[in-house]
């Protein structure tokens, strides 16, 4: 095989035992790798209903086909099981330069299951893989040392993917990491790994990739690495990355989150401190780059004055600083730095940590909580002192840590009184964006597969091409067969977020990075399908283009669909949460915004229609399924008596 | 014969290693690290990343301890290049030189080494950040002092500099 190694590493964590399996062609081919590898795997493999925690369960390390070559961007990791926090797919994406090395040891992914007895890790140096012991590095609060100790055990040159303490405590933001400090978090499947004692994976590869046709696989990735770079995004977007992009124009929209998202907007001398720009000149050194990548998005940073001086690291990006800032009323722009020093410390996932401080604080500024509750811990907002104490405390789920620890909609109902309407959720996982202004991001929130989410396929030009009149006028009808893509227009929308879904759902599965796609750079100026599909063709040996990888993005994500299915999902949580039906926006470039749930339900009416699913039930027809070479699916839904004969 | 040099701005350098990735696919048609000519050491935790590769010294140590006479210089490029047909494989070079310029393939256990790419270097054209340029002497000599007289300017807020 070209472009894939042809193995597949399967660990069976109850017996102790690593097996190699040859790649199945018809796979690879029809799957490509990463994610699409990983919902077949989780489809076929777990029987419906299998709680995350049980040994029955798998863990996805997903590799793509064009992991660890040439291609721009080429280092992601993409992880799947199933989420503690929302029970339906849990999946997740990192960069770093993990995937690339086991890429190189010759595996197109690793699939984990049963349960370790005792802490284990695993040992990779090509075809050489053990199961090694890692109780002396278990019960460790700072994973920082424990990858320290890994790393001089083993050698420099190794890399490390790993869990933190909160994973090993089962916590529901336990992200998996990279590199330290790189974390797939979302869905916060890390605690699948701690709940199989599964400490990390350690890898070095030596044997490379084989391509089919290497003179011209150079050639075009040449091309790609150029075309990225003429995108008239690049300037801002390669020397700040999201925060230097994202904060300052989520502000000047009127969407930046606020306590909580109960605001959109900060006044001027509010936000100064802790723009993008203001930011960047304080803390940022230099750039850096994930593997391949000539758009280095990533930062070093130094903290040189304040509480937390002396802080120096890579990172942080917008969702971090949103996270840690104003969206807990702080006004301290190194608070960001430190939260995700801590948060990579103990293994939690950032983001998320931060929209649950937030959750908290709401409630204890609504008396829905008291410091009785929260064993004196002070959650007023912008109390940086009260944050820490209390990420720590989830993390180690001491106290009312605890209570918040099993997840958002978990919390919520432990609670009670009213805490829902603080809850951001859709299907147990938070929307960390305002969905009150744009209708294709408020509907691909709401079909995400793994619950809001942005990264799923958040259809960005709306807010960009689709601003501007000129370029709206032309790109719309073109593309996406719309008359505009404003972010107040319904029209169509559902065309665009089927078309940004199938593209991200393509760039997880060969290994791919979205930010020096479409989806980040603008259309036709990052890669798109068809850049993508010559690439995978040079490296495979496999015709690829663009409508190919478009139809499988569409298997992808139906299979995704049935899966949620299968695990129970039905329409009526297709719903968005509370704030964002019935509270506006109350300040700002967008006072009075609210998102209309009917609007909603009649573009995922027609969503549901295009994407072959019953839209009263949100499950997947067999017509639907048989369109993109599903039927064993369709027999499978029949079978669990979710799909009506 | 006007020489040209792969000179290393180790500053500018984000630590993406495409460089070891393109050296590999351009003269081993495979992408593996184990196979370039060119390696970041990275020091992540501290933000340092060095891009290591032969500095085709004006008096080449590998050339001076080579039994067989199988390193020589190629007047065309300046770069110190290895004869295959006469190379034994005894690794002095790689023992004699300071830098780790060359190493041995992981594959065929030949000898890897920066030629250049015979003046034409596929790790250059990938470098975004430029911390890998190939420039003429004329240029090379002066580039740290104008870097430095940069700073000083800024500093003193006599230029505006992005």
């Amino acid at each position: 095989m070209y472009g894939w190694t042809g193995k597949i590493l399967r660990v069976d964590l109850t017996q102790g035992k690593v097996e190699k399996q040859s790649t199945p062609i018809e796979i690879a081919h029809n799957f490509l790798g990463g994610e699409g590898f990983g919902i077949k795997f989780l489809y076929d493999e777990v029987p419906p209903g299998t709680h995350p925690f049980d040994p029955k369960m798998v863990f996805v390390v997903g590799i793509g086909p064009l992991t660890g070559t040439l291609a721009p961007s080429c280092g992601r990791l993409e992880v799947i099981s199933k989420s503690p926090m929302t029970n339906i797919l849990g999946d997740s994406n990192a960069g770093g330069f993990f995937a690339p090395e086991v890429k190189w040891a010759g595996y197109d992914s690793i699939v984990i299951m049963g349960k370790s007895p005792k802490p284990v890790f695993l040992l990779i140096e090509d075809e050489e893989v053990t199961l090694k012991d890692a109780s002396h590095l278990w019960g460790k609060e700072d994973k920082f040392e424990v990858e320290e100790r890994l790393k001089s055990d083993v050698g420099e040159e190794f890399q490390v993917m790993d869990i933190g303490i909160a994973a090993e405590r089962v916590v529901a933001y336990s992200a998996v990491f990279t590199n330290g400090v790189r974390a797939a978090g979302m869905t916060g499947i890390g605690s699948v790994l701690g709940s199989k004692n599964f400490k990390a994976i350690v890898v070095r590869g030596t044997r490379g990739v084989n391509l089919a046709v290497p003179e011209k696989f150079l050639e075009e990735a040449e091309r790609c690495h150029q075309k990225i770079q003429t995108s008239p995004a690049w300037k801002i977007f390669s020397s700040g990355g999201t925060l230097g992009v994202l904060q300052d124009l989520y502000e000047g929209m009127g969407i930046l989150p606020v306590k909580n998202l109960q605001d959109g907007w900060l006044p001027e001398s509010d936000f100064e401190p802790i723009s993008g720009a203001t930011w960047m000149k304080k803390f940022k050194v230099k750039d850096l780059a994930c593997f391949g990548c000539p758009a280095h998005c990533g930062h070093y940073v130094k903290v040189k004055d304040g509480p937390y001086t002396g802080l120096a690291r890579e990172g942080i990006e917008y969702y971090l600083h949103t996270a840690f800032t104003n969206n807990l009323g702080v006004s301290d722009p190194s608070f960001g730095i430190k939260c995700t020093q801590v948060c990579d410390e103990l293994g939690l996932d950032g983001p998320n940590t931060g929209h649950l401080l937030a959750f908290a604080a709401e409630l204890y500024q609504k008396g829905i909580i008291t410091l009785e509750d929260t064993e004196g811990v002070d959650l007023s907002w912008g109390n940086q002192e009260g944050f820490l104490k209390m990420i720590k405390k989830v993390a180690l789920r001491e106290g009312f840590g605890d209570i918040l620890a099993d997840g958002f909609d978990q919390a919520a109902k432990k609670i009670g009184k009213g805490a829902d309407r603080c809850n951001l959720t859709i299907m147990g996982n938070p929307a960390g964006e305002d969905l009150r202004y744009r209708i294709g991001a408020a509907l691909n929130h709401l079909t995400s597969t793994r619950g809001a989410d942005h990264l799923k396929g958040m259809p960005i030009a709306e807010v960009v091409e689709g601003l501007i009149p000129e370029l709206d006028k032309e790109i719309a009808p073109k593309v996406f067969g719309i008359p505009t893509m404003h972010p107040e227009s319904e029209e169509g929308k559902e065309k665009m977020v089927i078309w940004y879904e199938n593209l991200c759902a393509v760039i997880d599965s060969i290994g791919l990075c979205k930010f020096t796609s479409e989806f980040m750079l603008g259309l036709n100026f990052g890669l798109t399908l068809d850049d993508m599909g010559k690439l995978l063709t040079y490296a495979t040996g496999v015709e690829y283009d663009g409508k190919k990888l478009s139809i499988i993005g569409e298997r992808i994500h139906r299979l995704e669909r049935a899966y949620n299915a299968r695990e129970g999902v039905g329409r009526d949580q297709f719903k968005l949460p509370w704030r964002y039906r019935e509270e506006e926006i109350p300040s700002g470039p967008k006072k009075g915004a609210v998102m209309n749930q009917e609007i909603m339900d009649r573009l995922l009416d027609v969503y549901f229609t295009k994407r072959g699913v019953d839209p009263k039930t949100a499950i997947p027809t067999r017509k639907g399924l048989e369109e993109v070479g599903l039927s064993y699916v369709a027999d499978d839904l029949e079978k669990n008596g979710i799909l009506k004969k | 014969m006007v020489w040209k040099y792969l000179v290393v701005d180790f500053e500018k350098c984000t630590g993406c290693r495409v460089c070891e990735i393109a050296c590999s696919l351009a003269h081993k048609k495979g992408c593996n690290p184990y196979r370039s000519s060119i390696t970041v050491i990275k020091w992540e935790k501290e933000g340092l990343f060095v891009p290591m590769v032969c500095q085709q010294c004006e008096t080449a140590l590998c050339e001076e301890v080579c039994p067989t006479g199988a390193m020589f210089r190629n007047n065309e490029t300046g770069a110190m290049v290895i004869d295959q047909e006469k190379c034994i494989g005894c690794r002095m070079c790689i023992t004699a030189c300071p830098f780790g310029g060359p190493s041995m393939d992981i594959k065929d256990r030949k000898i890897n080494k920066c030629d250049l790419c015979g003046g034409d270097p596929t790790c250059v054209k990938f470098c975004e950040p430029k911390a890998l340029e190939y420039i003429l002497l004329t240029k090379m000599t002066q580039l740290k002092k104008r870097a430095g007289a940069k700073k000083l300017a800024k500093a003193l807020e006599m230029i505006i500099v992005e």
